[in-house]
């Protein structure tokens, strides 16, 4: 019983509204993190600004 | 919030693709006008045009100023979503990953779709499409899993705002790495 309530608890956090757009930030800061040591990971810059993009009007869903 | 029936059984799922095939829809138009008008514009003035839309759109998800974006502002149907328990999903997602019929609360998914139009080749574009519908579908899903909506809910209305400035914030490092 105990276990299954602290499941839930943690389940309950990971689905709460910031923890997407928290992911999306240190998708972020590894993207800047890998262009301050020179690399250019373009299809990872498209990934996260595009899931940026779709999270950010999804409060109007 | 969603209509009820999206959600039953496993719909959810159909209403996800829909919103991937909505993306990739809307990415591939505006890559399509992109090759027509890229020709027309040096790099260098997408950048510039980019960069003043960028501070424009931060500004206002910061709240400063009142910027209204173009948009169709309109709510799906209903009629869409009893087509069934796979094409009615798949239809309604459609609509709002494709932007065809839904409400733009922010400006990232019109920055998105400059930077489509002025720098994406036809791979990434049709990747950030898709990964467009999936960044809708995050939000969607995560409440549909939570297990007090109601909770949800407040929780999204408590936060909104961090997230718009959140997610703003964290487009800056993609748009520098697309534009060098």
């Amino acid at each position: 019983m105990g276990v299954a309530t602290a499941a839930s608890r943690t389940f309950r956090r990971l689905t709460h509204p910031l923890v997407p757009a928290a992911v999306m930030a240190c998708g972020a800061l590894a993207l800047a993190a890998a262009a301050a040591f020179g690399h250019r990971p373009v299809l990872v810059a498209w990934v996260v600004l595009a899931l940026c993009a779709g999270y950010s009007i999804s409060g109007s869903v | 919030m969603l209509i009820s029936s999206v959600w039953r059984e496993r719909s959810h799922w159909w209403f996800v693709v829909g919103l991937a095939i909505g993306g990739l829809i809307t990415a591939t138009i505006v890559t399509s006008v992109g090759v027509l008008v890229r020709p027309i514009l040096s790099h260098r003035i997408f950048v510039f045009l980019l960069v003043t839309f960028v501070a424009l759109v931060l500004v206002k998800e910061a709240g400063l100023i009142k910027l209204s974006l173009p948009q169709n502002a309109r709510q799906v149907p209903q009629r869409v979503v009893r087509d069934g328990a796979v094409y009615g999903p798949i239809k309604f997602g459609i609509e709002m990953g494709s932007g065809v019929r839904t409400y733009m609360t922010a400006g990232l998914p019109h920055i998105l779709a400059f930077c489509i139009l002025a720098f994406a080749r036809p791979i990434p574009a049709l990747c950030a499409g898709v990964c467009f519908g999936l960044g809708r579908a995050a939000m969607t899903l995560a409440r549909h899993w939570h297990t007090v909506r109601s909770d949800w809910d407040r929780a999204l209305f408590r936060h909104d705002e961090h997230i718009r400035i959140v997610l703003a914030i964290s487009i800056l490092p993609s748009l520098l790495v697309l534009t060098l």
